[in-house]
């Protein structure tokens, strides 16, 4: 990350300018880029540093003691409530990723290839349940899944149940189906757009040279679509780790995640150090996560191709 | 455990206990209202938490519900209006203050919320056994002896409790 320098006397900055901008035309790149650059630098490079900072501070009362100290780290490695709300958090999200993608790309690929006029009414759709807020469709699936909910209802008019179920709600099982329905469009627009721009040529090569449709899609279709499918996996997987309103509405006691806790300590906790803390271990874990998913996802790819 | 000895470390522990063994026991925490009185008009919840007006207003449904009152006796408190030193619109200030303080108020108060108004004619609207159904009192002093008042807590004591809360509600 870089910021637009503000002056340059001394020659050491001015050899550092020269590396990053040799010439005019990077250096009016760069005069294009400052509005954006100005908004990166305050909104995100800002307030990161403040959460970092903060996360080496502590509590103290109402305000802050600010001597750094490793306090609030060694608590999230020592105590065994913030690796349990990680791992669940991970577990939660990794199914709600695998889900969606799974249930995902039969829709994308159908469109893809099946669907040959009024493409864009498809998936305008398929996107349709994501015009409605987020907040509303949680709520609707709190209707679905309630105690007297449509399942619940259903299931006992058909006789199929005596007494409603009671792990519907109030359950990690909820979160998944919530969140899995929640985050579909972000799966199905990228695994559409790769599918999509698939040369359909090399389909035909494949049939001609003797590809069933089981080999042709395993050993052409998938190794292509796969850009597709690792964006919708970072696109859900990223912001579902740290989903708040979904376990704080749907998860029961047992359902809660990482980012309630987070939310918790900026909160009734009133810990707003440990919650900096927090805040920064969850993202180095998912910044890990995403790097060993990138590599398996490459080698993977580099083995079917 | 006497109620004078509440904020000690003793009482805190053996608070802490208690709510441990009750935590599987327990459906959701929540403060949301609406969805506590579904859930006990659903039969979702056998008991809750709630404030006495879930338990008048569910009972004017026709739901089969009691408000408990623990023989120690409830936790209570009293609501106060206060004007800032500095407000701008003084008349209006009193204006609102007094229409919270009248008799129609109290009368709406007392019949559809169950609550304890601080006028003392509103109460001369309802017989006693009304009064009584909804838990309180023709003499407002009644009402405030049978409780316990809560008693302020320094931040600190309040920050613990609240983090002791959440730690037990997230399961350890």
């Amino acid at each position: 990350m870089t910021a637009t320098p503000g002056t340059m006397r001394a020659p050491a900055a001015r050899g550092w300018w020269a590396r990053v901008a040799p010439d005019a035309e990077a250096r009016s790149g760069y005069r294009l880029m400052a509005p954006t650059l100005a908004v990166m630098a305050v909104g995100i490079v800002v307030p990161v540093m403040i959460l970092i900072a903060m996360s080496f501070w502590s509590r103290d009362g109402l305000g802050f003691d600010t001597t750094p100290t490793l306090e609030n780290y060694a608590r999230i490695v020592t105590e065994p409530i913030f690796g349990t709300f990680l791992a669940r958090s991970f577990w939660v999200s990794g199914v709600v990723t695998v889900v969606t993608v799974l249930l995902c790309y039969p829709m994308a690929y159908y469109v893809a290839f099946h669907v040959h006029r009024r493409k864009m009414l498809w998936i305008v759709l398929m996107t349709l349940p994501f015009w409605t807020s987020y907040l509303l469709r949680v709520f609707a699936w709190k209707v679905i899944l309630g105690y007297e909910g449509v399942i619940n209802a259903s299931l006992l008019e058909l006789g199929l149940i005596e007494a409603p179920l009671e792990t519907l709600l109030y359950s990690q099982t909820a979160v998944i189906i919530t969140l899995a329905h929640a985050w579909a469009a972000f799966a199905i627009l990228p695994m559409y757009v790769s599918l999509e721009k698939i040369d359909r040529t090399l389909l035909e090569a494949a049939t001609v040279l003797g590809d069933g449709p089981v080999a042709r899609f395993l050993r052409v279709t998938l190794p292509l679509s796969m850009p597709g499918v690792i964006a919708a996996f970072f696109l859900i997987f990223i912001p579902t780790t740290g989903d708040y309103i979904t376990p704080a509405l749907l998860g029961g006691p047992d359902g809660a995640m990482i980012g309630n806790l987070i939310q918790l300590q900026f909160g009734a906790v009133n810990n707003w150090p440990m919650g900096a803390a927090l805040s920064i271990v969850l993202a180095l874990w998912i910044a890990a996560i995403s790097v060993v998913f990138l590599y398996l996802s490459r080698v993977a790819q580099r083995r079917i191709a | 455990m006497d109620f004078a000895d509440i904020a000690t470390d003793d009482a805190f522990d053996r608070i802490a206990a208690v709510m441990r063994e009750q935590r599987p026991l327990i459906r959701t925490y929540t403060d949301d209202t609406t969805t506590l009185e579904q859930a006990l008009a659903s039969g979702e919840m056998v008991a809750a938490m709630t404030w006495n007006a879930s338990a008048v207003q569910l009972a004017a449904e026709g739901v089969p519900v009691k408000f408990a009152q623990p023989k120690e006796g409830a936790l209570t408190w009293v609501c106060g209006l206060m004007i800032h030193k500095d407000a701008p619109n003084l008349d209006r200030a009193y204006d609102i203050i007094d229409s919270l303080l009248s008799v129609e108020s109290g009368q709406f108060m007392i019949n559809d919320y169950g609550y304890g108004h601080s006028n003392k004619k509103s109460f001369e609207l309802f017989d006693d056994a009304t009064l009584q159904g909804l838990g309180l009192s023709r003499t407002p002093a009644d009402i405030l002896s049978a409780g316990h008042f809560q008693i302020p807590q320094s931040q600190d004591w309040e920050t613990r409790m609240n983090e002791l809360f959440e730690t037990i509600k997230a399961g350890f």
